[in-house]
C-alpha cells in the first residue's frame, strides 16, 4: 500500500507541475491574443479555472499525505510517543470516513445522467472532465491515509514526519 | 444539534484534524443528524464550484512569482535595497517589510497572494538577521492585510458588487486607512523594537546607495511593468500576476543570471502544494457556509441586531462584533458573500453611507485572517515560513489589537474614510 | 395548459380554502436582493401565501447563498432546494433549445416576450428541460441587452469592429458579436468594472439595470440602447416533488408564478424610461440602434442556430 501511495505521489507532482505551468503560460497568451492580437480567447478564463481547481485538489492530497494542512497541534505534542501513535490513528479513522463518504457521493453525483449531460459554458467540453477533480483528489488522499493508516497499525510508521517548510524556504 | 455540532467542531480540532477537513467533517456530521442525508448529493458540486473563482487564480500566479524571485535572485536585491535606506534604524528590517508591503498593495488586491509572497521574501531575511521566526512572519502577515485596503483590492470590488456601491468610491476610500495601518503597525514596531531590543544594521554611504540601486533597478521593473500594464489596459490585476512571473523569468534568466532552468519542475510543484493549503480550506469553508446559509443562520443574526437596536454607532458596534467573530470561522469572502444582502437593508434603513460601511466589513472580514482558528493568512504565514500554527498565532496578537484599535477609529471617525472619494466627486 | 387552468384557480378557490398542505419552499437565486428578479421571487411568495391562506409558503435564498446556478440545478435535482430561478444562457449549455431565446431581435418589448414564453413554442422549448427531473414552472425577464461602450459610439458594425467587448460565456451570445465583428471576452463579472476603466475591453454588453447599480456611468460614455436580446431566466423545480403535491397546491404555484413574472414583466417595461433618464443624468449618452444595423448577424444567427435543432427554427419562425 505504501509503494501504491508513493507511485501515486510521483503521479500528482507531474499532474501539479504541468497543469500549473499550462496555466502560467495560458494566461499570458491570453493577454497576448487580446492585447497585441486584438483576437481575445474566450475559453481562457474556463480553462484557467479548471486546471486550477484540478490541482487543487490533486495539491491537498498530496499536503494529507505530508500533514502541511494547518491543524491545531497542542494535544499531540503534549503526549507521550505511543500514545501520539494511537491519537494519529484515531485521526486517519476519522479522516478516512470523510473521505470516503464523499468519495461515494462524488462518485454517484458524477455518474448522474443530469452530470453527464453538462457542457462547459464556453468551450462546450462535457463538465465530467473537471468534475473529475474532486473523485480523483479524493481517491488519491483515501489510497494516502489507509497506507499510513496500515504504517501507524504495524507500528512501522515514523512519527516525526518530515517537515516540509524547511524545503520551502 | 447546534450543541452537538458546535462540541463535534471543538473535538475535532483539538484531536489535531486539519482545519480544512474539521469544517468539512463538521458539515457531514451536521447533516447526516439532522436528517439531512439529502445535501450530500449535492456537497462534491460545492466543493468544486467553490472554486470557481477566477479572482482566485491570483494565488498560485503570486505564490510562483516570490518562488521565481526567489531563485532568481530578485528578492535579496530588492530586500537589500530596502535596508540600504531603511536598516539603520532599531527594527528596521520590520519597517522594510511594512513599507514594502504598503508598496505591494499598491500593484495586488489580495491580502492571501501577498502574505503568501512576503512570507517567503522577508521571514527568512529577517531571521538571518537575528528576528524570531514567528516574530518574522507575524509582522510579515499582519502587513500583508493592506493589500486588500490599498487600491486595488479584491474584497471591495466583490463588496461593491454585492451592495451596487461605486468600486471607483470604494478604492478611493481605501487610501487614508490603508496608511493609517501602515503608521499603526510602524508604531507597534518602534514599541516592540524598543523593549525587545531589535536589530539595526550600519548606516551606509551615498556610493553605497546609488550602487544598490543601479543593482536593483531591473528587480524594480517588475512592478513598474505590472502597474503601467495594469493602468494602460494591457491586463487585468489577476492576469498580471501570469506576466509578473514571466518577467521574472526573464530578469532571473539573463540578468542576474541566478535562476537555474533545472529547479522549474519542483517550484511548479511547490507552488502547487502551497495553493492547496488554501484552497482545501476555501473548498472546505465554501461547504460550511453552504450550511450556515441552508440554516439561515445569518439572517437570523440581523433580526437579532435589528431587535437590539436602531442606532447606527450601535448597530456598527454589533457589526463589528458580530464580524470578528465570523471572521475567526469563514473566510472573509464567503461571509462577505452571505452577509451583505442580510445587512445592506439595516444599513439603507439607518441611513449609514455604503462606502463607509464597506470598509468597515471589508477591513473587519479581512481581519478574519489573521484571527485564529479559522485564519487563511495563518494557514499561509504558518505553511510558508514553516511556523508552527500556536506560536504564530501569539506572535500576530500585538497586532490584531492594533488592528481592531484602528478599525473601531474608522468606524467612529467617518472622514478618514470618506475625506477622498469626497474630494474626488464620488 | 396551464392557461385553461388559471381561470378555475381564481374564480373557484376563494383564499385558503383549497386542498393546500402545509409548506414551506426553498426557492434560490442568484440576484441580489435588490434586482427585479428578487422582488418577483418576493411577489411569488405573497400571492402563494394569499391564494392558500398561509398554508404554503416561501423562505427565500437570494445572492447565491446556496452557490452557483449549477449548484443551484444540482440541489433542484436532488431535491434538497424545491425552486431555483436559472437563466437560459446558463441553461443553453445542458439545455441546447434554450438558445432559441438568443436570437438577436426577435422581440420589439418585453411583454411580446414574455406572451411568447406563455405560448405553445415557449413551453415546448421550457419541457426541454426535462428528463433529469426537473420541471420547468415559467419563466421570468429581465432589461434586454444593450451596448454598453466606453469611448467607442457604435452606430454601425463597422464601430464594431474589433472592439474587445465583454460578453456572457455562452457560444450563442458570443456568436453575435462575432459575427459584427467585435471581440468578445468572457471575464468574469467582479473584473468587468476595473477592466472598463484600465482598458482592457472597451465595452460589454449588458443590461441597463446592471449598468445603473453597477455604477458603470462613471467609466463608460455611451449606451447604445439596442434592446437586442430578451433575458430570461427559468424557474425550476424537483419533478417528482411537484408531482407529488395535490392538484389544487400545483395551481397555485403555477397561478402565483403567473402573477410574479407578470409583475417583473409590467415593473420593467414600466421602469425603461426612468432608466434611460437616469443613466443621461449620470453622464451618458443614450440612444437608440435599431435592427436594420445587424441585418446580416441576424441572418447568420437564425441559420446558424435553426440549423442545430426544429424547435430552434420553429420558434425563430413563429417570431421573426
Ligand atoms: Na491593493
Ligand atoms: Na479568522
Amino acid at each position: 500500500m505504501t509503494k501504491l501511495s508513493n507511485v501515486i505521489t510521483s503521479v500528482e507532482e507531474v499532474i501539479m507541475g504541468v497543469l500549473m505551468a499550462i496555466l502560467t503560460i495560458i494566461m499570458v497568451t491570453a493577454v497576448f491574443f487580446r492585447y497585441v492580437l486584438s483576437d481575445p480567447l474566450p475559453w481562457a478564463t474556463e480553462v484557467s479555472i479548471y486546471l486550477f481547481i484540478w490541482f487543487s485538489f490533486i495539491g491537498g492530497s498530496w499536503g494529507l499525505k505530508y500533514g502541511t494542512q494547518a491543524a491545531v497541534t497542542f494535544l499531540l505534542d503534549a503526549l507521550s510517543e505511543n500514545k501520539q501513535r494511537m491519537l494519529k490513528i484515531v485521526q486517519d479513522v476519522i479522516m478516512l470516513a470523510f473521505l470516503i463518504i464523499i468519495l461515494v457521493y462524488s462518485v454517484k453525483w458524477l455518474m448522474l445522467p443530469s452530470t453527464m449531460l453538462q457542457k462547459s459554458t464556453s468551450l462546450g467540453m462535457p463538465m465530467w472532465i473537471p468534475y473529475s477533480a474532486v473523485p480523483t483528489g479524493i481517491l488519491f488522499a483515501i489510497i494516502h491515509i489507509v497506507a499510513r493508516l496500515i504504517r501507524l497499525l504495524k507500528n512501522e510508521e515514523k512519527l516525526q514526519e518530515k517537515e516540509i517548510g524547511d524545503e520551502l524556504v | 444539534m447546534t450543541f452537538i455540532t458546535i462540541a463535534v467542531f471543538v473535538i475535532l480540532l483539538i484531536l489535531g484534524i486539519p482545519i480544512s477537513l474539521v469544517l468539512g467533517i463538521t458539515t457531514v456530521v451536521y447533516f447526516l443528524i439532522n436528517g439531512q442525508a439529502i445535501l450530500l448529493d449535492s456537497t462534491p458540486l460545492r466543493m468544486f464550484s467553490g472554486l470557481e473563482n477566477f479572482g482566485l487564480l491570483a494565488i498560485p500566479l503570486f505564490m510562483l512569482m516570490g518562488e521565481i524571485m526567489n531563485e532568481g535572485g530578485i528578492t535579496t536585491r530588492l530586500v537589500n535595497f530596502a535596508k540600504l535606506i531603511l536598516g539603520h534604524f532599531r527594527g528596521g528590517l520590520a519597517y522594510v517589510t511594512v513599507v514594502a508591503n504598503m508598496f505591494l498593495a499598491s500593484i495586488l488586491g489580495s491580502a492571501n497572494a501577498q502574505a503568501a509572497m512576503m512570507s517567503k521574501v522577508m521571514v527568512p531575511q529577517m531571521e538571518k538577521e537575528g528576528y524570531k521566526r514567528e516574530f518574522a512572519g507575524a509582522i510579515t502577515l499582519a502587513s500583508s492585510i493592506i493589500a486588500p485596503i490599498i487600491p486595488p483590492s479584491m474584497i471591495f470590488i466583490i463588496y461593491g458588487t454585492l451592495s451596487s456601491t461605486s468600486i471607483g468610491a470604494m478604492f478611493m476610500a481605501g487610501i487614508l486607512p490603508g496608511i493609517l495601518y501602515g503608521l499603526a503597525f510602524m508604531g507597534m514596531i518602534a514599541y516592540l523594537g524598543y523593549k525587545n531590543n531589535f536589530p539595526k544594521s550600519k548606516r551606509h554611504s551615498f556610493k553605497e546607495i546609488l550602487q544598490g540601486t543601479v543593482k536593483t533597478l531591473p528587480a524594480l521593473l517588475i512592478p513598474l511593468v505590472v502597474v503601467v500594464g495594469i493602468l494602460r489596459g494591457v491586463f487585468t490585476a489577476t492576469e498580471s500576476a501570469a506576466v509578473a512571473c514571466f518577467l521574472a523569468i526573464i530578469i532571473g534568466l539573463f540578468v542576474y543570471r541566478e535562476l537555474d532552468l533545472k529547479k522549474f519542475p519542483k517550484m511548479l510543484v511547490n507552488t502547487v502544494t502551497n495553493t492547496a493549503t488554501v484552497t482545501y480550506l476555501i473548498i472546505m469553508a465554501n461547504i460550511f457556509g453552504w450550511m450556515i446559509a441552508f440554516e439561515q443562520i445569518p439572517q437570523l443574526m440581523a433580526d437579532l441586531i435589528l431587535s437590539f437596536t436602531e442606532s447606527p454607532w450601535v448597530f456598527l458596534l454589533l457589526v463589528n462584533v458580530l464580524l470578528l467573530i465570523v471572521g475567526m470561522l469563514i473566510d472573509g469572502i464567503a461571509a462577505l458573500v452571505i452577509l451583505v444582502p442580510v445587512l445592506m437593508p439595516l444599513v439603507h434603513a439607518l441611513q449609514i453611507d455604503p462606502v463607509h460601511f464597506g470598509v468597515i466589513i471589508c477591513i473587519n472580514l479581512t481581519l478574519g485572517l489573521l484571527t485564529p482558528p479559522v485564519g487563511t493568512g495563518l494557514f499561509i504565514v504558518s505553511s510558508m515560513a514553516d511556523i508552527k500554527f500556536e506560536r504564530l498565532v501569539k506572535a500576530v496578537f500585538p497586532f490584531i489589537i492594533v488592528s481592531v484599535v484602528v478599525l473601531f477609529i474608522i468606524t467612529y471617525i467617518p472622514d478618514l474614510v470618506l475625506v477622498i472619494p469626497r474630494m474626488l466627486g464620488f | 395548459a396551464c392557461n385553461n387552468d388559471e381561470k378555475t384557480v381564481t374564480t373557484s378557490t376563494s383564499a385558503g380554502s383549497g386542498d393546500y398542505p402545509e409548506v414551506t419552499f426553498k426557492l434560490a437565486h442568484i440576484t441580489p436582493t435588490d434586482h427585479m428578479w428578487h422582488k418577483a421571487s418576493e411577489k411569488f411568495k405573497e400571492e402563494l401565501e394569499s391564494i392558500t391562506g398561509g398554508k404554503m409558503s416561501v423562505e427565500i435564498y437570494p445572492a447565491s447563498q446556496l452557490g452557483s446556478e449549477a449548484d443551484m440545478v444540482q440541489q433542484v435535482e436532488a431535491g434538497s432546494v424545491d425552486m431555483a430561478m436559472i437563466t437560459a444562457a446558463y441553461l443553453t449549455s445542458r439545455t441546447p433549445e434554450m438558445a432559441a431565446w438568443f436570437a438577436p431581435y426577435l422581440f420589439d418589448s418585453l411583454e411580446e416576450a414574455n406572451k411568447v414564453a406563455q405560448s405553445d413554442l415557449g413551453q415546448q422549448v421550457l419541457k426541454k428541460v426535462e428528463g433529469t427531473g426537473l420541471k420547468g414552472l415559467t419563466y421570468l425577464f429581465a432589461g434586454q441587452r444593450t451596448m454598453v461602450t466606453k469611448d467607442v459610439k457604435i452606430n454601425s458594425t463597422d464601430d464594431l469592429n474589433g472592439l474587445k467587448l465583454r460578453v456572457t460565456p455562452s457560444p450563442a451570445l458570443q456568436s453575435f458579436y462575432r459575427n459584427a465583428g467585435a471581440a468578445p471576452e468572457s471575464l468574469s463579472l467582479t473584473e468587468v468594472y476595473s477592466a472598463l476603466q484600465t482598458g482592457v475591453i472597451d465595452g460589454m454588453d449588458m443590461d441597463l439595470d446592471a449598468t445603473i447599480t453597477n455604477k458603470y456611468a462613471e467609466i463608460a460614455k455611451y449606451v447604445a440602447v439596442t434592446n437586442h436580446m430578451v433575458w430570461p431566466s427559468t424557474i425550476l423545480t424537483n419533478e417528482k416533488k411537484f408531482n407529488a403535491l395535490s392538484q389544487d397546491a400545483q395551481d397555485a404555484v403555477t397561478q402565483a408564478w403567473k402573477v410574479a413574472s407578470e409583475f417583473a414583466v409590467t415593473t420593467r417595461a414600466g421602469q425603461e424610461e426612468e432608466f434611460r433618464k437616469e443613466l443621461e443624468s449620470q453622464g451618458m449618452e443614450v440612444y437608440d440602434l435599431d435592427a436594420s444595423v445587424f441585418e446580416k448577424q441576424i441572418e447568420a444567427f437564425d441559420s446558424e442556430y435553426g440549423g442545430q435543432s426544429d424547435l430552434i427554427k420553429q420558434f425563430i419562425e413563429a417570431n421573426r
